[in-house]
């Protein structure tokens, strides 16, 4: 195992720490609380709304718009794109973001799905890992924000690198008897054909950057910040059931296995 | 049966101390063995293997907290029968949480002349000063290897949650450690 030193350094860690964390519960809070304070602002943000005038295109509200991705449904929502980019400030290496870009958008086209071949030495029949990236085109059709130095263009079509799966392969078997190996995901953005967008971006530092010489455009770590627009008649379908999502899952996950039979 | 007395017995040289540690702590050594070998039969043997490095190990030593010690000696040997087994049998979140951290701070950011252990207790400092729930987030994450929903699920919080949890706590490491003149 190809340890850094910073991993070896886990091992010495003290042990109160690790006792602490095998013992540790979250304490809850009387539900009672939650809900009384939920209400208590929820209360305010109508009233705050009831009385102030929206001010300008950089309003909106958050039932105006859907979360995408969002199964366990207790995500706040921003009500302002200055709130957004309080929110989604840092690049995925944890710089300060001078590039970020809020835009409408469109997904123009298929997913492009990348396989990275395994690691040397895992050849191993029957096991595989590997990473897929999965390259979704959109077409931006406006900027709503722009940082710094974006480059980016008003009616010009860009890769964005969402979502990508980490991908354990193995024997049926042992499929089987952990189905929870069966695959690995992170920040998995279901964003469909000929749907309507709004999204934070940044610019990808990854090495997908270079890919056939496209901008690659990322929104990782900052699902939060995709929302599909609720005028559009698919909203509904986007952030109202969880169908949608897990059939795209699914669906990508049947044509990964294809690439590998 | 509490920590001090099971030790008694290991001390006694009495073979109950083995029964009572795994009646005890079983369970948590197999979680630990099988998120790094993800496999039944290995994590079974790893857990026996730990009894008997404890068997080995007390006396002399009389562990301050077992609950630790086990976990430790657990940890280390799974990881040993990961290199042993080459790494194609690797856990895919014990890759996952590894890179994140070396992502965080690659080994050429860190001062040659530090040493792991010396590294270990600067990141024990640096847990310590950090809000309960992040800390265990942490640790459950980079220690146990636990996933991301299983940590969700554990302490009540959105996978979405736990994931910019991790995110900041890691920059949050990264920026003490410069701090503390590790980060070069």
């Amino acid at each position: 195992l190809n340890t850094s030193k910073i991993a070896k350094a886990m091992e010495h860690i003290d042990d109160d720490l690790i006792s602490g964390a095998v013992k540790y519960q979250r304490s809850k809070k009387n539900s009672w609380i939650k809900w009384a304070a939920t209400a208590a602002c929820l209360s305010l943000v109508i009233l705050g709304m009831l009385i102030s005038p929206l001010n300008g295109r950089y309003y909106y509200t958050p039932w105006k718009y859907g979360i995408v991705n969002n199964p366990s449904g207790n995500r706040l929502v921003p009500r302002s794109f200055e709130e957004l980019e309080n929110w989604t400030r840092y690049l995925p290496n944890g710089e300060e973001n001078p590039y970020g870009v809020i835009v409408e958008c469109t997904v123009s086209g298929p997913s492009i799905n990348r396989i990275v071949e395994p690691y040397p030495g895992e050849e191993e029949p029957g096991k595989l890992y590997g990473i897929n990236h999965v390259l979704t085109p959109i077409r931006i059709k406006r900027i709503l924000y722009a940082g710094e130095k974006t480059g980016l263009k008003e009616n010009e079509t860009y890769l964005l690198r969402e979502p990508y799966f980490y991908i354990v392969k193995s024997a049926w078997p042992y499929y089987n008897e952990h189905s929870e190996n069966k695959i690995y995901t992170w920040e998995y953005t279901p964003l469909q054909r000929g749907y309507r967008y709004i999204a934070y971006l940044t610019l990808s530092t990854s090495e997908e950057s270079a890919y056939e010489g496209n901008t690659i455009l990322s929104t990782n770590g900052f699902q939060e910040a995709v929302y599909c627009l609720g005028s559009e008649r698919t909203a509904k379908r986007v952030t109202g059931t969880l169908a949608p999502i897990y059939w795209n899952y699914w669906s990508l996950w049947e044509s990964v296995m294809e690439h590998y039979k | 049966m509490e920590d001090l007395q099971i030790i008694d017995l290991y001390f006694a040289r009495d073979e109950q101390a083995i029964r009572e540690t795994d009646h005890k702590y079983g369970k948590l050594c197999f979680l630990v063995a099988n998120r790094l070998l993800c496999s039944n039969e290995d994590s079974k043997e790893c857990v026996n293997d730990t009894y008997l490095a404890v068997w080995n190990k007390i006396p002399p030593t009389r562990p301050t907290n077992f609950t630790a010690f086990i976990c430790k000696i657990a940890r280390n040997l799974s990881l040993k029968k990961l290199e042993f087994a080459n790494a194609a049998k690797r856990s895919a979140d014990a890759i996952l949480s590894l890179s994140e951290l070396e992502a965080t701070l690659p080994d050429n950011c860190i001062a040659p002349d530090i040493t792991d252990e010396e590294l270990g207790k600067r990141i024990s400092t640096f847990l310590w000063s950090e809000k309960e729930l992040a800390r265990n987030v942490f640790l459950r994450k980079y220690w146990f290897f636990d996933s991301v929903s299983e940590i969700a699920v554990r302490y009540s919080l959105s996978e979405s949650h736990v994931k910019s949890m991790l995110f900041r706590t890691r920059n949050r490491l990264r920026e003490f450690l410069k701090k503390e003149g590790v980060d070069v």
